[in-house]
């Protein structure tokens, strides 16, 4: 089965639901805007190169957490908050919570790509990272107690999108989307 | 046609005045600048305008739309020095320079065809909040694309059958089904800012007619264009050669058609596609045993 199939819905509209809803705009309408001139160029100094990193590696770092757990059958999100908070870490802890339920384990190792990064803010000091990237759970397939393959829809390579935000001086995702099989871009 | 000429010519006009504003701007901005939409949304500056053209038998619309931040006031969709509104509270150009260089060092390099785009955030734009980000459709045709797409008025099928209801179907006699003719045809959509266009085109491709089977199990045919239209003189006998079912068992069944359009859109230097749209209507068809002919009983 497509074990990464049942975030999908539910975990997209999560990640919808936040996108627009990030600008702060200033307090009051300023009567006489003075239209920014450009930027003054945003440097790439070393630390903000780090903080994207330790981004990215937070992602990594989610999604191992979750094939780790989801493969021993276990419900005990201790390792995934972690890695994640908000609607990431709901959406993650439901999946093991419901694998539970039912008496279903995973086993293999699905395929994690390295994601892209796509959104870095403040460019200068980063505290908000985006990524897209790609999973493949073809030879990641869940199992009921009696040993059987799940039966729940294809495996294959899936699209993934995430963001991920400091948080109290740690890297989190919070939210993160893992669509369709053949979503996976190239 | 002639409005929409005289549109397009002043939108040219328009092209060369954005283009000689979006250089970096001068410390006192351009009178564009100074437009705060909060409080003039009717300045043309903070509207999308974005029309229809008429169909065959109704007039096109107009109405305008704007750009909003993310508590819903109303801000400009493109600011001169700054860019395009990406939906996300921050502006957006292409990076270039030291800018790409910086994005590309933290980030790696975008994959074609995104590219990396600086930001600078808040209204006015802030440059002291500015951020990196890659967009595959640059953000200001992708604006008015989503317009354009979300402006566009599709057609309600309307259904024709033979034989016409009332009339009842006849077990075992084709029943010929085909749409009337403003059910089927390109519909187009036009978002507009000064200085750039974007028109959405929905193009219908596939009608399918669903029904159910005497047993009751779900039937459908995909036909071909709209269905043929039935014209008195034809074989009864004979089945449409485009679109059409034949009853098996005499009862009430439910006739459907869904017309799946493809959605396109071009405008800005760049073009796209969007999410295929589908419109459906449906009735109900009697069947019954086919009449002895030449007896009527009284």
């Amino acid at each position: 089965m497509g074990t990464f199939r049942w975030l999908v819905g539910v975990a997209l509209v999560a990640l919808l639901a936040l996108a627009g809803c990030t600008s702060k705009p200033s307090p009051k309408p300023t009567p006489t805007p003075n239209v920014s001139p450009h930027a003054p160029s945003p440097t790439s100094s070393p630390d903000a190169r780090a903080e994207v990193q330790a981004a990215v590696t937070a992602y990594m770092n989610l999604l191992n957490a979750f094939v780790a757990a989801s493969n021993a059958g276990t419900d005990d999100t201790t390792d995934l908050a972690r890695y994640a908070t908000g609607s990431a870490l709901e959406v993650l802890a439901n999946g093991l919570a419901d694998n539970k339920a039912k008496g279903e384990h995973t086993q293999g190792t699905p395929g994690i790509d390295q994601p892209r990064v796509t959104e870095i803010a403040p460019a200068s000091a980063p505290t908000s990272v985006a990524v897209t990237g790609c999973v493949d759970d073809t030879n990641w397939q869940t199992y009921n107690s009696s040993g059987q393959v799940g039966n729940s829809g294809p495996s294959g390579r899936r699209g993934t999108s995430a963001k991920i935000e400091k948080r109290e001086g740690a890297w989190k995702v919070t939210s993160l989307a893992i669509r369709g099989v053949g979503t996976c871009p190239g | 046609m002639s409005r929409l000429n005289r549109r397009l010519a002043s939108v040219a006009a328009l092209v060369f005045v954005a283009s000689v504003l979006s250089m970096p701007a001068p410390a006192s901005a351009g009178g564009w600048g100074k437009v705060d939409c909060s409080k003039e949304p009717t300045n043309p500056q903070c509207l999308i305008e974005v029309g229809t053209p008429g169909a065959p038998g109704s007039p096109g619309s107009k109405t305008t739309s704007t750009c909003k931040d993310g508590i819903g006031r109303v801000v400009p969709c493109y600011v001169p020095g700054a860019g395009w509104y990406g939906g996300d509270g921050c502006y957006y150009q292409p990076a270039t320079g030291t800018d790409l260089a910086a994005a590309e060092a933290l980030g790696g390099v975008a994959s074609p065809p995104g590219r990396w785009y600086v930001g600078t955030c808040g209204y006015p734009p802030t440059a002291s909040l500015t951020r990196f980000r890659v967009f595959g459709t640059p953000p200001g045709p992708q604006l008015l694309a989503d317009e354009a797409v979300r402006a566009l008025r599709l057609p309600q099928p309307v259904i024709r059958v033979n034989p016409a209801p009332p009339a009842d179907q006849i077990v075992h006699l084709p029943t010929w089904v085909w749409l009337g003719p403003q059910s089927w045809g390109r519909r187009t959509a036009t978002a507009s800012v000064p200085g750039m266009s974007v028109t959405a085109t929905a193009t219908p491709v596939r009608l399918v007619l669903s029904t159910r089977t005497a047993g009751g199990a779900s039937a459908s045919v995909t036909c071909q264009g709209p269905g043929t239209a039935w014209t008195p003189g034809r074989d009864a006998s004979s089945p449409s050669p485009t679109c059409g079912h034949r009853f098996t068992a005499p009862g009430s069944y439910p006739l459907q058609v869904t017309v799946t359009w493809n959605v396109s859109w071009a405008g800005g230097g760049v073009s796209g596609t969007a999410p295929a749209m589908t419109t459906t209507a449906a009735l109900t068809l009697r069947v019954i045993e086919e009449p002895a002919l030449n007896v009527r009983t009284r």
